[in-house]
């Protein structure tokens, strides 16, 4: 989930490593926030809804770790490290 | 040596000398202000000891990253014009700052677009001297990747609170393959990039929440006489942390034109903060009919009520403030429409049987008065 913006959320569609679509969710069930990964399922109605899935952390940890590797490069860095 | 091969050699040693000094004003000398390449003339001295045909090529003593000081001069007086481009980009937002000296583009339009690299090529720009993004939701940061491979770009900022999307990693994995400098600005942080001063508002040392939105780099940049306020979408509690700091007197948070927070969400923009900033002029960004209701009605209402032009670039396409060296500015539309005003609901003429005041006095039936204007909603 990308981001909520005014109680919508923002779900980048991800395949292969690659973002191919967008998909807008109003109802959004509680305990997902933003940055989790999730798949999305459409029932009968058509309606979009989202599951949460356990591939967050692991992709968190890998990103970070590309931010570390970044933040070599300048000479200040936040410190919070 | 004869005199006159003697006199002409004099000749040219003095030419070259007096080049030599013209060549030390036009480095920052002359204008009475501190040049940080004046500094380097101690490091590389030595090295002009062994010229034989060309001069060699000396690397300058500090960093040249903006973020480390720079290698410019810190002469911010405006000369000649510059130009901020609000870009018409939907729902997403792309700023440049257009000039004289350098190039700084804030945020990078919407991953589903590919719009960011042709406007700017379309301005005969192919290097930048920053790409500050404000926060990596992919309506800010969505086309990094495709700056980063296309273009010269000296530095990018971050608020440095990772996400975890693959647009994010694609612009992470971009600068990283580059040779661009890579910085996390903090309240309180000045920095100069030509002629343009930028102000570090947001987020202050050692505060980031995890929350990519809250923990928006916001900025205050500088030109000349005029500035401009960016604070991407920090949203209340950003906002206060930013107001309170303006009180203390550690930020300054007046400017003339402000980007509306977040799109011109009800998220952002409270009267507290927008009596800080006391703007003449504010833009946002949004797409034209977009699911999120931006910008929203109640926002708008508070800028007018405070008297500020509000430009949209749904409403506008892409809004190209002019700056002058004067002080003064103008506003540019690539569509002609009025100002954004508050929603304001139709009212409807009725005419009003005075159906209760017959009936009490038996007065003549059917006789009807055109009783006012009443506000009847659609």
């Amino acid at each position: 989930m990308d981001r909520v913006t005014d109680g919508v959320a923002v779900i980048l569609v991800e395949e292969d490593g690659e973002t191919v679509d967008e998909v807008h969710v109003e109802d959004i069930p509680s305990g997902i926030r933003v940055g989790d990964k999730v798949h999305l399922h459409s029932d009968d109605g058509d309606e979009t809804k989202l599951e949460a899935v356990d591939e967050g952390e692991e992709t968190e940890r890998r990103l970070e770790k590309k931010l570390r590797r970044l933040r070599l490069r300048g000479e200040k860095t936040d410190g919070e490290e | 040596m004869d005199r006159k091969t003697a006199a002409v050699l004099l000749l040219c040693l003095s030419a070259v000398f007096f080049i030599g000094c013209i060549d030390g004003i036009a480095g920052g000398g002359g204008d009475g202000v501190p040049d940080s390449t004046d500094e380097d003339t101690g490091d590389g001295a030595g090295e002009y000891d062994d010229w034989e045909d060309e001069p060699p090529e000396i690397e300058p003593s500090g960093s040249e990253y903006i973020a480390d000081g720079g290698n410019r001069t810190t002469d911010t007086r405006l000369t000649g014009s510059a130009e901020v481009h609000f870009v018409d980009v939907g729902q997403a937002d792309f700023t440049l700052f257009e000039g004289p000296e350098a190039n700084v583009v804030i945020d990078t339009a919407d991953w589903q677009d590919e719009n960011v690299v042709p406007y700017l090529r379309g301005q005969g720009i192919e290097e930048i001297d920053l790409v500050l993004i404000t926060h990596p939701d992919a309506d800010h940061i969505g086309q990094l990747d495709k700056v980063m491979n296309s273009m010269e770009v000296r530095e990018v900022w971050m608020s440095g609170t990772p996400h975890t999307t693959q647009t994010y990693e694609d612009a992470i994995d971009a600068v990283l393959g580059s040779d661009a400098g890579y910085y996390e600005p903090r309240t309180g942080e000045e920095f100069v990039v030509g002629r343009m001063r930028i102000e570090a508002l947001h987020p202050e040392e050692g505060t980031l929440t995890g929350d990519v939105q809250r923990d928006s780099v916001a900025v205050r940049v500088v030109y000349g006489e005029t500035s401009f306020l960016m604070t991407g979408d920090a949203g209340r509690g950003a906002e206060s942390e930013m107001t309170e700091d303006a009180e203390e007197g550690r930020i300054e948070l007046d400017s003339d034109v402000y980007q509306m927070g977040h799109h011109g969400s009800s998220t952002s923009s409270r009267r507290s903060f927008l009596e800080a900033v006391n703007p003449d002029v504010a833009v946002y960004s949004a797409g034209e009919g977009n699911s999120f209701g931006h910008p929203d009605d109640e926002v708008i209402e508070r800028h007018a009520e405070m008297g500020i032009d509000v430009y949209g670039t749904d409403e506008h396409g892409t809004i190209v403030v002019e700056v002058g060296s004067d002080g003064n500015y103008t506003v540019g539309t690539g569509k002609d429409a009025p100002l954004v005003v508050p929603f304001v609901t139709p009212t409807v003429s009725v005419t009003v049987s005075v159906v209760s005041a017959v009936v009490e006095s038996g007065a003549d039936l059917g006789r009807d008065f055109s009783g006012g204007v009443l506000s009847v909603a659609p």
